[in-house]
This record gives structure tokens, C-alpha cells and sequence, in this order.
């Protein structure tokens, strides 16, 4: 019981453990449960690698492509920055209600303008 | 809970500084959600009375917010802010108005186009009393991030959207200039302060150690706002954003977002680098200069109004820079407040007509005007008012508010630009009376002109008197201006 590893043994348990969940994860969902959930219907874009639906560029860069994308990422862009101001902000949270309330008035100030990008239909895809 | 309790105290205390711009963003946001989903799917017409009467409100609430500084040295209410303020209210409410006919005509009538303008005027009203770097740019960006939009309104006319997209590509171009310019004086002072105030005490002693560094930041400051005003060489978005936005955003953006810029640009420049005005004075006089000289001598050669009143606001801004190099914001602030206040009447008349004249977005030249004295001999003589105004012609307000601008400037011992702005005037007059010929002179075409709609009537009839009283009080306009200013 004096060897310089011992209490180095729970961590690697812990560690084969999160390797098997992992591995266990993966295994279930990508091989197990779609043997008998998923519908098989291969297709060339799901192949792609991003798989958003952009075509990929092959040859020229100098094709048209839907301008839809670029209000997605827009969008995209303006909720992210919320999420990366909440996250320092739950950080450095201590219990205090003007702090809270403080956030609370910006979250309210961006949910108005996702309500506004809804009802405009901003995220339907097809119109 | 210390911490909650001053919060909450401070906020109590600096709110009424900003209820004005805060009622504006406020009722703005409320119009396009929920008030559009719950009122105006049929008549988008009624939006411009609501937004009108918004804008009227919300000046109204700055005009008598109290006296002082608050948000930590950010924002500060003065005569001169409530002053620029009134001036960036007031050419809003023009543009609601003057855009009643295009947007009728076309059927483009939205509430976004409301809550645009008003978001933009709240960006103004905060720009003008903006006391700090990072106040002054966060309120430039919410004014100018609106325009770029309104610029690209009429999104099935090509040059409308290849206008906003010029406009847009350059302002955020020279807004990473001003940014980076913001950070190297921050660095400059040993990473202490942005605060106008702090900054000048700060800049004047850093001198000496860090000349290159004061000096780029200053420069880089001095060329992101000269973007924003289009002075000479950073004018080239103008005539282009001018000529294809809609005719009634031309006038908004040759008034509005021009005086909040000016009257920011006295301001950063009179307190914020008045210690350090010996790094900044001849890249500005340059700037003026040129500004005089380009867009005067551009203007002769042009065949539509719109890019006409486009180069003459590119030298009117030449002027005006004389007032920013007077290197004291409150003297020169007063002198462009009433240069711009002069120069928002005889704009707004100009515009109306031409708008009236313009009708669905096309015949915008100056051949247009063929004859206008025989058709209409009221409308010709009021655009003659305006044009002759805009020129400073002696006793029209024009001249007088060119007047104090070059005394000012003088006494500031400016001479030689002083000159310069003499003479260029003497060129602007020959543009302006052109156009007063082709009305006077020139045979009319055939066909009938229909009658002028109530609104832009009515700001016709009110900025020309204005111009016509300002002229018999001309002696006295800047003893009212400096009282008004003083607060």
C-alpha cells in the first residue's frame, strides 16, 4: 500500500469508466438502436462535411447560393453573443437580486426580438 | 447587498438624463412587436402618426431632462447637448413627413421604417451627450447601423440596395478605424480612461513619451469621424448613398446623423484632445480644406439635384469644420449649432420640392425644373428662398450663420482657410443660381403638375418663413443661440 501510485487508483477507474460510457454511448445509439429505429434511406448530402446543406464548392468558389444562409448565421450570431455574455455573467453570479434582475432585462430586451424573428417568419425555411 | 443598493441608487439617480432617448427605443421596439402583430396588418399608413407623435414625445422629454453628468462620467446633459438633440428630433419629424408621398407611391409603407428612424434619432440623442469613447461609439454605431438599413429600403430598386451596400461596407470600414484609434489613446494613458475630461488631462502628459502613439489615435479618431460627416478625402460614399437611397432618407441623412456627428465631433475634439490640439489642427485644417474646395467645385458639373446637394453638404461640412477647429466645444459647438439649424430649414424646403417634383422615384435632374416660375410661381419662389439661403446670399439667414462660423474662425486666426471659405461660397453660388435659372429662364416642358399634398406643404410654408423671420433677426440669432446652448 506504499507504492507512489495509490491514490492515483480512483482516477483510473474513473477514467476506464468515462471511456466505457463513452464507448457504450456511441455504440448504442450509432449501431444498436438504429438497427431497429432507423429508417435506411442513404443519400449523397448526408455524406458532405457540413452538414447544413451547403453544397460543397467543387471547382469554382463562384456559384449563387441561397442568401438564406447568411440570415441563419445572423441570427446565429446575435443569440451566441447572449449565451456569451450569460455564461461570465452565472460565473461571477453571487446570490444578489440586482444582478439578477439586471439579466433578466437584457434576456427579456433579446426575446423580444426573437418573438419579432418569428412572427416575421425569419426561421421558417421555406416560404 | 452594498452592491445592489448603489446600483440601484446610481440608476435611479442617471435615468431621467435619459429618458428621451430611452422612450424612443422603448415605444420603437413596442411598434414593431407587439404593436404591429396586434394593430396594423391593413393600414401601415397610421404607423407614420404614431411615430410622429412618438418622436415629438420623446424630444419633448429631452428638451426638459435635468441638468448634469451621469453613468460614471458617460453621458452628460448640457445646452449644447439638448441643442443637438432638438436638431436631431427635428429633422426626424421632417423625414416622417417628407416620406408620406414616396412610400404611398410605391406602397412600401412598413413600421420598421418608423421604428428605424426612431431607433436612429435615439442613437443621436445619445451620441450628443455622450461624454466618454466608448459611449460616443456605441451610440455612433446604433445611429449609423439603422441608416445603413433605411439607405437599402427600397429593396426591389437596384440602386437603392447598391447604395446601402456602399454605405455600409465603407461606414464599417471606418468604423474599425475609429475603434482602433479608441484603443491606441487608451494605451496611451496607460490604459486608464476614455472619459473625454479624463482623457485630456491624461493625453497632455503622456505627450512628450508617446507622441507617435497620441498622435495615430488621434488621427485615426479624427478619420473615422471625418467618414461619418463626409469630409474630403472620406467623402467617396456620399454622392453614391445620396443619390440612390430613398429621396426622403437623402434629406434625413443630409440633416440628422450630420449635426449628432458634428455636434459629437466638437465635442470629442474641444474637450477630450483640446490639450492636444496642436497634433490634430493641420490634419484638420487639410480635411477642411479640401472638403471646401472638392465638393464645391464637384457640384458644378452635376445633373441631378440629389448628387448636387450631395457635394454642396460634403463643402457645407468643410465649413462647419472650421467650428470644430476652434478646439472649444462650447464657442465652436455654438457656432455649428446654428450653421446646421440654418442649413436643416433651407435643406428640408429644398427637399420638399423635390420630393413634391421627384413623385415615383424618378426626375430627380435639374432639367426638371425647366420653367418652374411659369408653372408654379409660389413653389419656384420658395425653392428660390432655399437656394439662395443655402448659398449665402447676404441678408437671408444663410449669410448669417455663415457669418459667425468664418468670425469665429478668424478670431481663431484661421485666415487663410477663412479665405478659402470665401471664396469657394463664391463658387456655390454660381450652382445654386444655376438651378434658379433653369426655373426662371428656361422654357417649361408639356404636361401638367399636380397639386403639392398637405404635409409637404406645410413644411414648405413653415421653413420658409422661418428663413424669411431669420432674416429680419439676423443681428440677434447668435445671442439666442448662445443662450439656448448655455442651458
Amino acid at each position: 500500500m506504499s507504492s507512489p501510485a495509490t491514490p492515483f487508483i480512483p482516477l483510473l477507474i474513473l477514467l476506464l469508466l468515462a471511456l466505457a460510457v463513452g464507448i457504450g454511448i456511441l455504440w448504442v445509439s450509432g449501431w444498436l438502436l438504429p438497427r431497429f429505429l432507423k429508417p435506411s434511406n442513404p443519400q449523397q448530402a448526408k455524406l458532405t462535411p457540413y452538414e447544413c446543406g451547403v453544397p460543397l464548392f467543387q471547382g469554382s468558389a463562384r456559384q449563387r447560393y441561397g442568401v438564406k444562409f447568411y440570415l441563419v448565421a445572423m441570427l446565429f450570431i446575435l443569440f451566441d453573443v447572449e449565451a456569451a455574455f450569460l455564461l461570465p455573467w452565472a460565473v461571477q453570479f453571487k446570490s444578489n437580486l440586482a444582478t439578477f434582475w439586471v439579466m433578466i432585462a437584457f434576456v427579456a430586451t433579446l426575446l423580444v426580438g426573437y418573438v419579432y424573428v418569428w412572427g416575421k417568419g425569419a426561421l421558417e425555411w421555406e416560404r | 447587498m452594498p452592491f445592489a443598493q448603489s446600483l440601484l441608487e446610481s440608476l435611479g439617480r442617471d435615468l431621467p438624463y435619459l429618458y428621451g432617448p430611452l422612450f424612443l427605443v422603448f415605444a420603437a421596439t413596442l411598434m414593431i412587436w407587439p404593436g404591429d402583430l396586434l394593430v396594423g396588418r391593413t393600414n401601415k399608413r397610421a404607423w407614420s402618426y404614431v411615430a410622429f407623435l412618438v418622436l415629438a414625445a420623446g424630444g419633448a422629454m429631452a428638451l426638459y431632462a435635468p441638468l448634469g453628468q451621469g453613468f460614471s462620467g458617460m453621458f452628460r446633459v448640457d445646452g449644447l447637448t439638448k441643442g443637438f438633440q432638438f436638431l436631431s428630433v427635428l429633422a426626424g419629424l421632417i423625414t416622417i413627413v417628407l416620406s408620406q408621398p414616396q412610400l404611398n407611391a410605391l406602397r412600401e409603407q412598413t413600421v420598421e421604417y418608423y421604428a428605424l428612424i426612431l431607433f436612429s434619432t435615439a442613437g443621436m440623442m445619445l451620441l450628443v451627450g455622450a461624454t466618454d469613447l466608448v459611449s460616443m461609439y456605441f451610440s455612433l454605431e446604433l445611429m449609423a447601423l439603422c441608416i445603413y438599413v433605411l439607405v437599402a429600403y427600397l429593396r426591389h430598386q437596384e440602386r437603392s440596395v447598391e447604395a446601402g451596400m456602399k454605405y455600409f461596407m465603407l461606414g464599417a470600414f471606418s468604423s474599425g478605424i475609429l475603434l482602433y484609434g479608441i484603443s491606441l489613446l487608451f494605451a496611451a494613458t496607460g490604459g486608464l480612461t476614455t472619459n473625454l475630461a479624463e482623457l485630456n488631462e491624461k493625453l497632455a502628459l503622456a505627450t512628450p513619451n508617446h507622441t507617435l502613439l497620441v498622435f495615430a489615435g488621434v488621427l485615426m479618431v479624427l478619420v473615422g469621424f471625418a467618414f461619418k460627416v463626409a469630409a474630403v478625402p472620406f467623402h467617396m460614399w456620399s454622392p453614391d448613398a445620396y443619390e440612390g437611397a430613398p429621396t426622403p432618407i437623402t434629406a434625413f441623412m443630409s440633416m440628422a446623423p450630420k449635426a449628432a456627428a458634428l455636434g459629437a465631433f466638437v465635442r470629442v475634439f474641444g474637450t477630450g484632445f483640446h490639450g492636444v490640439s496642436g497634433e490634430w489642427m493641420l490634419p484638420i485644417s487639410f480635411l477642411a480644406g479640401a472638403s471646401m474646395v472638392l465638393g464645391n467645385v464637384a457640384a458644378l458639373r452635376q445633373q441631378s439635384l440629389k448628387r448636387l446637394l450631395a457635394y454642396s453638404s460634403i463643402a457645407h461640412v468643410g465649413y462647419m469644420l472650421l467650428g470644430v477647429m476652434s478646439a472649444d466645444a462650447q464657442a465652436g459647438g455654438q457656432a455649428i449649432w446654428l450653421y446646421m439649424l440654418t442649413y436643416l430649414l433651407m435643406q428640408s424646403g429644398a427637399f420638399a420640392i423635390l420630393i413634391h417634383l421627384q413623385g415615383k422615384g424618378e426626375g430627380e435632374r435639374i432639367d426638371d425644373f425647366r420653367g418652374l416660375a411659369r408653372r408654379r410661381p409660389v413653389l419656384a419662389f420658395a425653392m428660390l428662398v432655399c437656394l439662395l439661403s443655402l448659398a449665402g446670399i447676404p441678408p437671408l439667414v444663410g449669410f448669417f450663420s455663415k457669418f459667425y462660423l468664418f468670425k469665429l474662425a478668424i478670431e481663431q486666426g484661421h485666415i487663410t482657410l477663412t479665405v478659402l471659405a470665401l471664396l469657394t461660397s463664391a463658387v456655390a453660388a454660381f450652382y445654386y443660381l444655376n438651378v434658379v435659372a433653369t426655373m426662371y429662364f428656361k422654357e417649361a416642358p408639356e404636361g401638367e403638375l399636380k397639386p403639392m399634398g398637405s404635409g409637404l406643404a406645410l413644411i414648405l410654408t413653415v421653413t420658409c418663413a422661418l428663413i424669411l423671420v431669420g432674416t429680419l433677426f439676423g443681428p440677434k440669432l447668435l445671442d439666442w443661440t448662445a443662450k439656448i446652448t448655455l442651458g
